[in-house]
């Protein structure tokens, strides 16, 4: 953990909602190694992110597969069909991204939240959203709303973490 | 690889498979690494495409001829679909090109999987979502584009199945312009991108596997760890579905895939549906696997459904 620690203190930007987190271990290893979705650890750095992003993914489908397409639509429909397809993922990409990273806003300042934040469980994301505003009480056993502020909350279960084990 | 030598497929695939074993069984970080450089050099290779494709249209090609818009007025913006003639046929060919579209945009929600691994997602996943924007409109839309302007849609290569680099239109336009040395460097760049696809597929596809069974939908084997945090059963588990790799011979890959897509976005639309009739789905796409197939479509749209909607069943006891 102290390793984490002195590996990524220099990465704090000034904009960053960070700086209302408590600088104590927890929060420190989660922007370190370890406290990654189950039991992986977080070890990518904003590079990989980055490239990850802008060309993970893109292979024969790009470069060869369009030929086919070409020959189905002729150069107007292919623009086109790229085109709608593109903006139709746009729209994905954003509200995925958007649920990937929900916790932070709603997180309370002194929970230990944020140690399951940034998973890939987007439909629990999505319902805690779809939840929050109203403020109700859950019928589902994810982390409700109303559940989330109290300072003493130390792991709020989640339906991801249903099985017992050390978290970290 | 079949564009260069007659070597037999399977010694690319088997070194390309041992590779990727290989690279996903190494922490994560070294799995980054991997992308950032084949991603650089697919970034390059597209660059450079974009910039051969401007100098064919204009005429600065070996063969002096400017292409302009030429086949958007000779066979028309439009094709006829199947021989079907007028607006129903442009139609058809325009909803038919949806198909394929959506196949080459497989892989762009890679990087919210990666959220769950990176030191600083808060940061890093809105960044990267942004640049999706910047990924489609130059990749894809520009890509479009410019095909449209450097192949005839009646070229047959682009649908002689031949499945290799042969029917890619970058490389039927260079050809056509009489440019000689650089098929093969595009072939290179292409093997290169289809390798860090397949990459990118296995490593999604174990990362699925750990979040099933965080859910509990798989045995908790499933989740183990080295002390690298990498999950080498669930890498293992999804790397076997790579040897699927060797039914396809020539990196053939559409037909299967698209099946996949189709189930893929008609499930993901439908989470409420049972996981009995997911897997039907599922092995109705194994059945289909002599079509095959760039394999690790298979693996991830096997995974991907059954994983991702099931959340909301999952959590409700």
């Amino acid at each position: 953990m102290a390793k984490s620690n002195k590996a990524e203190t220099g990465r704090q930007s000034k904009k960053d909602d960070y700086a209302s987190y408590p600088s104590d271990d927890t929060a420190a290893s989660i922007r370190g190694i370890g406290g990654g979705h189950g039991p992986t650890q977080r070890r990518l750095q904003n590079y990989h992110i980055s490239m990850i992003g802008f060309c993970s993914g893109i292979g024969t489908g790009l470069f060869v597969g369009t030929g086919s397409a070409y020959a189905k639509a002729g150069p107007a429909g292919l623009l086109l069909a790229y085109a709608v397809v593109g903006a139709v993922l746009w729209c994905v990409m954003q509200s995925i991204a958007e649920l990937a990273t929900l916790v932070r806003r709603y997180a309370p300042v002194k929970s230990k939240v944020p140690l399951q934040f940034a998973n890939i469980d987007l439909c629990c994301r999505y319902l805690q959203l779809v939840r929050f505003p109203t403020g109700q009480p859950d019928s589902l056993t994810l982390p409700s709303a109303s559940a989330l502020p109290s300072p003493t909350a130390t792991a709020i279960p989640s339906p991801s973490h249903r099985r017992s084990r050390p978290q970290l | 690889m079949a564009y260069w030598t007659d070597i037999t497929p399977a010694v690319t695939i088997t070194i390309g498979l041992a590779l990727i074993l290989f690279i996903n069984l190494l922490n994560v970080r070294w799995y980054g690494e991997a992308e950032v450089i084949s991603g650089a050099i697919k970034i390059l290779c597209f660059l450079g495409l974009v910039i051969v494709a401007i100098v064919i249209t204009a005429g600065g090609g070996p063969n002096h001829e400017a292409i302009g818009f030429k086949y958007w007025n000779e066979p028309g913006p439009w094709t006829q679909f199947n021989g079907i003639s007028g607006s129903t046929g442009h139609f058809l060919g325009f909803l038919s090109a949806f198909v394929n579209a959506a196949f080459s945009f497989i892989g762009v929600e890679t990087v919210v999987i990666a959220a769950a691994e990176s030191v600083d997602p808060h940061r890093d996943i809105p960044k990267a979502a942004k640049r999706v924007t910047y990924r489609i409109g130059f990749f894809y839309i520009l890509g479009a584009l410019l095909i449209g302007l450097i192949v005839d849609p009646r070229n047959e290569n682009l649908v002689s199945g031949s499945g290799n680099v042969n029917s890619s239109p970058w490389v039927i336009a260079i050809k056509q312009a009489g440019i000689k040395v650089l098929p093969s460097i595009v072939n290179a760049c292409i093997l290169t991108s289809a390798w860090s696809a397949g990459n990118s597929y296995c490593w999604v596809g174990s990362r699925m596997i750990v979040a099933m069974t965080t859910d509990g939908q798989l045995p908790q084997f499933f989740a183990k760890t080295t002390k690298n945090g990498v999950p080498w059963v669930a890498v293992i588990t999804a790397w076997l579905f790579g040897p699927m790799a060797y039914l396809s011979e020539s990196f053939r890959f559409i037909p299967l895939v698209l099946l996949c897509h189709y189930t893929l976005l008609e499930q993901e639309a439908n989470p409420g549906r049972s996981w009995y009739r997911r897997s039907l789905a599922g092995l109705y796409l194994v059945t289909q696997s002599k079509h095959c197939g760039w394999p690790y479509s298979l693996g991830y749209a096997l995974l991907l459904p059954h994983s991702l909607p099931t959340r909301s069943q999952s959590s409700r006891d």
